[in-house]
C-alpha cells in the first residue's frame, strides 16, 4: 500500500509541476487583466507542435526545436494581447472572456487545418524507469519536473529581484497607482504576455514530449489548471503554483480509490468544497464582507 | 425536403438554448459556461425514461426540464456568490463533470454507444406526418418560449435582474436578495435547456455523449453574440444565421476541391472563431444592435 502511495504521490508532484506553469500564467493574467484566459491552452498547444515540427520536419536538433517552440508561444502570445486584449481593455470582464473563447476556436482548428488531427510524438527514444527507493520513476518525468521547478524559481525571483518583475506586481496590486507612478503598463502588459507565453509554451512541450502531440492537449489540462489557479487562490500567482502541486496530488492518489476515468472529476470536487469553505482560494485574501 | 427539415429544426433548438442563455446572460449577466451540460441531461432524461422505462412523452419532458432545474439549482446556490469569472471556469468544470458521468456510468447512459430508437413525437400518423409534425411542434414551442423569456424580461422580475446586471450594491442597498434572484433565473434557463435537450433527442433519435461537447456551449454562445445578448429577438436571429453558415459550409466542400474534408471542417470553427473575437470587439451588441460606446483610452489597464 505505502509503496501504491508513494508511486501516486510521484505522479501527482510530476503532473502539479506542469500543471504549476500555465496555472501561473492564467492567475497572473486573471489579477492584472481580469478574466479566465480560456485561450490559454492553445498557447501550449501551437508550441508543443511547431517544436515537433522544427525537430521532425525541419530536422534540427531538439534544443532548437523546444527554443523555435517557445518563441513561436511567446510570439503568439504578444500577438494576442496586441491584437485582441489590448483593445477590447476597459471592456466588461465578459468581452475579455469570450474574445479568449472565440481565439480559443481558431487556434485549436488552426492547428487541425496545418498539422491534421492524428496523434504525434517526439522523436525520442524509449527509456526504462529508474528504481529509486520505493518508487520507479521515468527519468524524463524527473527531468521534466526540475525544468517545471526551475521555471517557478526563475518567476520567483524575477517577481522578487526584477524591475520589470516589480512593475508587474505594482500594476496586478493597483493599476492606477502605478500608473501614477510613472509604471507604463503597456510595457508591462507586453512583458507579462511573453513571460505567461513562455511558461505555457514550456508546459505544452513538457506534456507533449511525455505523453502524445494532440489538437486539444492543452485544452484537456486547462480545466485543472484553471481548478488549480481557483485552489491557490486567483490573486496569487504562486498560490496557483502550489495549487497545482496539491491538484496533482490530490487527483492522483485520488484515482486508487476512485474509477481512473473521474480523474478530472476529482480536480472539480476540490475545487466545489474549497469555494465553499474560502471563496477566494486557499491563498487568495480573505473576502471583504 | 428532410434535410431542411432538419436545418430549420436545428436552427428552433438552437434558438431555444440560445433563448434561455439569454436570460441568464443578456438579462442577468450570469456567464454560464457549461450550458451544455444541461441540454445533455435533458436528452439523456427523457431519451432513457422513453426508450427504457416505456414513459410517454410529455411525462418524460417534463420529467427533463424538473432534472435540469433540480441539478442547477445547488450549482447556482454554489456558484453565483463567487462573482462572474468564477462562474465561468467552475460551470465549465461542472459540464465536464457531466461528460464524464455520461460517458462512464454505461448502466444508465449505455456510455459511448449511445442510446438508439427514440421515438419521435407523433409516430402514430406515419413517417412524414409524424416528421412535420414534429417540426411544428419544435417551433411552437420555440416560439412559446420566446414569448415565456419576454414576459419575464418586462415583469418587475426582468426589471430588478437589468439593475442587478446594470449594479448588484445598489439592488442589495434596496434590500434584495440579489442571490436569489439569480439563482431562480438560472434555473429557469437551465430549464429551457433540458426542454431543448429532449427536443432535440426525439428529433434526432440517437444520442451519444459526443453530440454534447463544449461545442454546443460555444455555438449558443456564438449564436447569442450574433444577434445580440440581452435583446428579444436577437436569439433567433443569431441561431438562423450560425445555422445557415453550419449548414452551407457543410455543402461548399463539394465546391471546393484543394482541401480536404478535415481541413474543410477545421477552416470552419476557425471563422467561427474569428467572427467572435471581430463580433465581441467591433459590434458587441450583435449584427443589429447598437455600435459600443466609445471604447476606454487605449492604454488604459482594465482592473
Amino acid at each position: 500500500m505505502l509503496t501504491i502511495l508513494a508511486q501516486h504521490a510521484v505522479d501527482g508532484i510530476v503532473l502539479g509541476a506542469i500543471l504549476a506553469l500555465p496555472a501561473l500564467g492564467l492567475a497572473l493574467i486573471w489579477r492584472v487583466q481580469g478574466f479566465p484566459h480560456l485561450a490559454h491552452g492553445s498557447l501550449m498547444t501551437v508550441a508543443a507542435y511547431l517544436a515537433w515540427a522544427a525537430a521532425t520536419a525541419w530536422q534540427l536538433p531538439l534544443p532548437i526545436a523546444i527554443a523555435v517552440g517557445l518563441a513561436s508561444a511567446m510570439a503568439l502570445g504578444v500577438a494576442m494581447h496586441l491584437a485582441v486584449y489590448r483593445r477590447l481593455a476597459g471592456r466588461p470582464m465578459l468581452s475579455l472572456f469570450i474574445a479568449s473563447v472565440g481565439l480559443e476556436l481558431f487556434l485549436r482548428y488552426g492547428v487541425v487545418f496545418v498539422f491534421g488531427s492524428d496523434f504525434q510524438t517526439f522523436p525520442l527514444p524509449a527509456e526504462r524507469g529508474m528504481r529509486l527507493g520505493l518508487v520507479v520513476v521515468r527519468p524524463l518525468d524527473l527531468l521534466l519536473a526540475i525544468v517545471a521547478l526551475a521555471a517557478l524559481a526563475g518567476v520567483w525571483w524575477m517577481f522578487r529581484g526584477t524591475q520589470v518583475g516589480r512593475r508587474m506586481r505594482a500594476i496586478a496590486d493597483n493599476a492606477s497607482l502605478a500608473r501614477v507612478c510613472g509604471i507604463s503598463p503597456n510595457q508591462v502588459l507586453i512583458a507579462m504576455w511573453l513571460l505567461v507565453s513562455l511558461l505555457a509554451g514550456a508546459s505544452g512541450i513538457l506534456l507533449g514530449i511525455r505523453d502524445v502531440i494532440s489538437p486539444t492537449l492543452g485544452w484537456d489540462v486547462l480545466l485543472l489548471a484553471f481548478a488549480a489557479a481557483i485552489l491557490g487562490g486567483i490573486t496569487n500567482p504562486f498560490g496557483a503554483a502550489i495549487g497545482a502541486f496539491l491538484m496533482g496530488l490530490v487527483s492522483q492518489i485520488g484515482i486508487i480509490w476512485l474509477p481512473g476515468s473521474y480523474e478530472e472529476g476529482i480536480a472539480f470536487g476540490l475545487i466545489a468544497i474549497v469555494l465553499m469553505l474560502r471563496p477566494r482560494g486557499l491563498f487568495g485574501e480573505s473576502v471583504r464582507a | 425536403m428532410s434535410y431542411l427539415y432538419t436545418v430549420v429544426a436545428f436552427a428552433s433548438i438552437y434558438a431555444m438554448l440560445a433563448i434561455g442563455l439569454n436570460l441568464q446572460m443578456g438579462l442577468t449577466g450570469i456567464v454560464n459556461f457549461g450550458y451544455v451540460a444541461f441540454v445533455a441531461i435533458g436528452a439523456y432524461t427523457s431519451a432513457i425514461l422513453t426508450v427504457g422505462h416505456g414513459w410517454p412523452l410529455v411525462p418524460a419532458w417534463i420529467a427533463a426540464i424538473a432534472l435540469a432545474c433540480a441539478v442547477s439549482y445547488p450549482l447556482g446556490l454554489l456558484t453565483i456568490r463567487l462573482g462572474g469569472d468564477y462562474l465561468a471556469v467552475v460551470t465549465l468544470g461542472f459540464s465536464e463533470l457531466v461528460a464524464l458521468f455520461i460517458l462512464n456510468e454505461r448502466w444508465l447512459t449505455r456510455g459511448a454507444i449511445g442510446i438508439v430508437g427514440i421515438r419521435k413525437p407523433f409516430a402514430a400518423f406515419g413517417p412524414a406526418a409524424s416528421t412535420e409534425l414534429s417540426l411544428l411542434l419544435i417551433i411552437a414551442l420555440t416560439a412559446l418560449t420566446t414569448l415565456l423569456a419576454w414576459r419575464i424580461a418586462k415583469s418587475p422580475l426582468g426589471r430588478l435582474l437589468r439593475a442587478i446586471q446594470a449594479n448588484e450594491a445598489a439592488v442589495q442597498a434596496l434590500g434584495k436578495n440579489t442571490v436569489s434572484y439569480k439563482v431562480l433565473i438560472f434555473v429557469i434557463g437551465s430549464g429551457i435547456a433540458g426542454l431543448a435537450g429532449a427536443l432535440y433527442a426525439h428529433w434526432i433519435q440517437y444520442i451519444s455523449p459526443e453530440q454534447f461537447s463544449p461545442d454546443v456551449t460555444f455555438n449558443t454562445f456564438i449564436a447569442l453574440i450574433l444577434g445580440g445578448a440581452g435583446s428579444l429577438l436577437g436569439p433567433i436571429v443569431g441561431a438562423a444565421v450560425l445555422m445557415l453558415f453550419l449548414q452551407g459550409s457543410v455543402v461548399l466542400p463539394d465546391y471546393v476541391h484543394f482541401l480536404n474534408a478535415d481541413q474543410m471542417a477545421a477552416l470552419r470553427f476557425m471563422i467561427i472563431g474569428l467572427v467572435l473575437v471581430l463580433l465581441i470587439t467591433f459590434r458587441p451588441n450583435g449584427i443589429m444592435g447598437r455600435l459600443p460606446e466609445r471604447a476606454a483610452r487605449k492604454d488604459e489597464v482594465t482592473p
